[in-house]
């Protein structure tokens, strides 16, 4: 059977949500292309509202969801394409590893990027990048029976927005945060200048035909909008919104793959590190808000290895337990 | 306590302790093993080797029924589901290996997800538990096709 087309338009943003989550229980493979005009959060099934500046977004009125599959916290408005692939885990199709799942169907947008004139590779684990900049970032996981990928072209992204929507531990790892953001991630507006989104979706869409053949134009079903408005009451329940995650999460955002700040206190003292390929490529070092220059110099440069940063710390500061947490935050499992 | 080599089946790099049984139904690579009047659950070494590293791991039921998703876990932003090999009510969690999923990826066969109470006798009599060596050397046999395919 044809991998249906659901060429959605414009959709409400909580519609975006549903619709492959929908598509995914009843079991139908699909190609979903769609937009919105409005600005949401959107977390991964392991992320929790906690890690989010709910009173800010409250007061300027952007909403939150939380979907069923992976990847971080993205920010999602009319200033990006999304794309969901939903296909059968037992497909022919559908590779068995999550590596092979993400470059086979990763392959149509890298191929998008190249006809749009940009040298676009694949960064694993999930990240299309344009030289080291991120380009597009997704998410994938099992709903139902299907296996689905979700990920968005960015037309444009709104760093300093990003950077106020998520609960960070103080201001200057937020306005590093931004920074980074603009340092490690791009968009279609700054590579190209103009382009045109209808042809952007054109020529994703002849790629994703490439892939799976010809697509059978579709549209929402009545059973379609019922199974969505069935999982929206799920969906935006406080029961599945609320649902325990890994944890309130200050401490260590990801900006792009390799590419990470922390924040590891102790005591009086607070760290924040970014953490780059495996290197500490920026440290910040506080106690009572004044700089350590000694201690900062020591970490910059430094490989993130958990020893390696403990022994900086120890000579550094007086032991306690919270000098071992701060360096295995630091090292990220390193 | 420690296997002799003789009881522990290895299919190439993959190895299957058999003072245990393993889940062929839905392709679950999930182990379950007696242990008194309970029964631990866990993560074999074929999923543990291809899924990557986990870095998300939660338990979403309270009663376990056979073939039914019990658990998600998060590996290169890839949520999966694990499906129980067994029903029965769910006695402990390991916290440990909630903590640390990779846990699994270093030691599948010590790092137990769940220990349960049988539904009945007869769970652990059920055809998709295997621990019979041709079987189980056929079934990951396939499964390792099936990846190289890719």
């Amino acid at each position: 059977m044809a991998v249906k087309l659901f060429d959605l338009g414009f959709m409400p943003w909580k519609d975006t949500q549903l619709v492959y989550h929908a598509l995914a229980k009843l079991g139908i493979e699909a190609l979903v292309v769609q937009r919105t005009r409005e600005c949401y959060v959107s977390l991964g099934l392991f992320n929790t509202p906690q890690e989010l500046d709910l009173e800010y977004m409250r007061s300027h009125g952007i909403p939150y969801f939380r979907r069923e599959i992976g990847g971080g916290i993205v920010l999602l408005d009319s200033e990006q394409l999304f794309y969901h692939v939903i296909v059968h885990r037992d497909s022919a199709h559908t590779p068995v590893k999550t590596d092979s799942f993400y470059r086979k169907f990763l392959a149509p947008v890298i191929a998008t990027y190249k006809e749009l004139g940009l040298e676009a590779r694949y960064k694993p684990a999930n990240d299309l990048v344009v030289g080291e900049r991120k380009i597009s970032g997704n998410g994938a996981g099992l709903i139902g029976e299907c296996k689905v990928l979700s990920g968005s072209i960015l037309f444009d992204f709104n760093r300093e927005l990003m950077a106020r929507v998520l609960r960070l531990p103080n201001e200057v790892f937020r306005a590093r945060a931004k920074e980074l953001m603009e340092e490690r991630l791009t968009t279609l507006r700054e590579q190209l200048g103009s382009f045109s989104a209808s042809e952007v979706k054109r020529i994703l869409i002849e790629n994703f035909e490439s892939l799976f053949g010809s697509l059978e134009k579709a549209e929402l079903t009545p059973e379609i909008e019922r199974e969505m408005r069935r999982l929206e009451k799920k969906y935006l329940s406080p029961e599945w919104l609320n649902m325990p995650g890994r944890g309130v999460n200050g401490r260590e955002l990801k900006i792009a793959e390799g590419c990470y700040l922390v924040f590891a206190p102790v005591g009086e003292v607070e760290i924040i590190a970014e953490r780059r390929e495996g290197e500490l490529a920026w440290v910040r070092a506080t106690i009572n808000g004044a700089r350590m220059s000694k201690l900062e110099e020591s970490l910059t440069g430094e490989s993130a290895s958990y020893e390696k940063i403990l022994n900086i710390l120890r000579e550094s500061l007086e032991y306690s337990p919270s000098v071992e947490e701060a360096a295995r935050v630091i090292a990220g499992g390193n | 306590m420690e296997l002799k080599a003789e009881q522990v089946l290895k299919v190439k790099e993959y190895e299957f302790p058999l003072d245990r049984l393993y889940y062929k139904g839905r392709n679950a690579h999930l182990w379950v093993k007696r242990e008194g009047e309970t029964a631990l659950i866990g993560i074999d070494a074929f999923l543990a080797e291809s899924a990557g590293y986990l870095n998300y791991l939660s338990i979403t039921a309270e009663k376990l029924e056979k073939g039914e998703a019990f658990a998600n876990v998060e590996s290169a932003k890839f949520v999966s589901k694990l499906y129980s090999p067994v029903s029965g009510e769910i006695l402990e969690i390991n916290q440990e290996v909630i903590e640390n999923p990779r846990l699994i990826n270093e030691s599948p066969y010590e790092a137990w997800i769940v220990r349960v109470k049988l539904a009945s006798e007869d769970e652990l009599k059920q055809e998709d538990l295997l621990s019979d060596r041709e079987k189980l050397t056929a079934w990951i046999e396939e499964e390792i096709a099936r990846l190289e395919e890719e």
